[in-house]
């Protein structure tokens, strides 16, 4: 019965070590793998079949079939561009132009708001995001997205968002050729700015 | 006694690294497990498992759904034979990416790899060579299980009604070549 005990305990022990171990290696790991581009984070390659097990494992949380490159990139931004977290209650202007590098244009593109919880935040409007068939462009060819719970007068495009917790911007870039992923820190991308609401 | 301890602390360490690779090598088994049960995809083998609209903010199957693309997934298991895949294409951006069992995207084909705004697909496992290959493309499985799935991007949303028929002319189903 002692000796029961006792390997319980060592088991305990042992799991509870293996979860401080997975506990610290996630800072870790998203520091190493990851390619930062102003607010943006990436891991290029997501679904590449030569990916570590700590990026399988990571990309299970985000959403289990990631492509792979050359077929998308994508880049998700938590802080604006004060390095503040993006939080609902307050307001923000996205703001950016062509997505490309070297002249090459990516076939498509989107910007998606989500929820903390990484799904779609509520919306009567149904508009989740903009891509760049749907999005209206300012006459200089530049665009803004107004992200806040309630729209703006002012600017067309509008992502509503959660209106207290936290949020985050995915965009998701699909075949923007090789020079684009051989540039993952440097490509030109949108910037998020707090502004009043 | 200390060096007892240290001796034992060690091992505990050791084993406790071992569990945490463990873990991290099939965490993606366990957030299948939950992404199958919760689409059915354990009871829906070789067939195309679901369809979806556009994603919304009821949308819970996967996180960080797309609104700008519609789905379509295949469950496949060609261990012993064979799968046919075979879907219309749009003219707008429209691929199918196959996943194996460990959700690792070993192969993307997309609307400008594929002529004719038609696609046939030979999907085999290492062991399940088909004895004869008609007009389409062969993809080697590296696993026995697996998942295919479609992504159309809807653009602005004008083509959409379009877009819908071409997703229901997707077929995924087992070859017999006897």
């Amino acid at each position: 019965m002692l000796l029961i005990k006792k390997y319980t305990i060592y088991s305990l022990i042992i799991i509870a070590i293996a979860a401080i171990f997975t506990y610290v290696s996630i800072p870790i790991y998203k520091n190493i793998v990851t390619i930062e581009n102003d607010i943006w984070t990436t891991i290029p390659s997501a679904g590449d079949p030569k990916r570590s097990v700590y990026t399988r494992a990571f990309i299970s949380t985000q959403g289990l079939f990631a492509l792979s490159k050359p077929e998308s990139v994508y880049f998700e931004a938590e802080n604006d561009i004060e390095e503040i977290s993006l939080n609902g209650s307050l307001c923000y202007i996205l703001s950016g132009n062509e997505i490309q590098s070297a002249s090459i244009i990516p076939r498509w593109w989107s910007l998606t708001v989500y929820n903390d919880d990484g799904y779609l935040v509520e919306s009567t409007e149904k508009q989740y995001s903009y891509n760049s068939e749907n999005i209206i462009y300012n006459s200089n060819g530049d665009f803004e997205i107004y992200l806040g719970h309630r729209p703006n007068n002012n600017i067309s495009n509008w992502l509503k968002t959660p209106s207290e917790d936290l949020f985050s911007v995915v965009l998701r870039v699909y075949q923007p050729g090789e020079e684009f992923f051989s540039n993952l820190s440097r490509v030109d991308l949108p910037i998020v700015k707090k502004v009043d609401c | 006694m200390v060096k007892s301890y240290f001796k034992k602390s060690l091992i505990l360490i050791v084993f406790g690294f071992i569990l945490h690779l463990f873990f991290v090598n099939y965490f993606h088994v366990g957030m299948l497990w939950i992404f199958d049960r919760a689409s059915g995809a354990n009871e829906s083998v070789n067939t195309v498992l679901l369809h979806t609209d556009t994603a919304n903010s009821d949308s819970r199957g996967l996180k960080r759904p797309s609104s700008d693309i519609m789905y379509s997934i295949c469950t496949y298991d060609v261990q012993y034979k064979p799968l046919v895949i075979t879907s219309s294409i749009p003219d707008s951006y429209w691929s199918i990416s196959f996943y194996s069992d460990n959700t690792d995207n070993y192969v993307t084909l997309n609307d400008h790899d594929i002529e004719n705004n038609y696609l046939k697909v030979y999907l085999v496992g290492v062991n399940s060579e088909p004895k004869k290959v008609n007009n389409g493309t062969v993809v080697v499985s590296p696993s026995d299980t697996g998942y295919a799935l479609v992504r159309m991007f809807i653009g602005n949303g004008e083509n959409l009604q379009n877009l819908k028929d071409i997703q229901k002319s997707l077929s995924c189903v087992e070859y017999n070549d006897n």
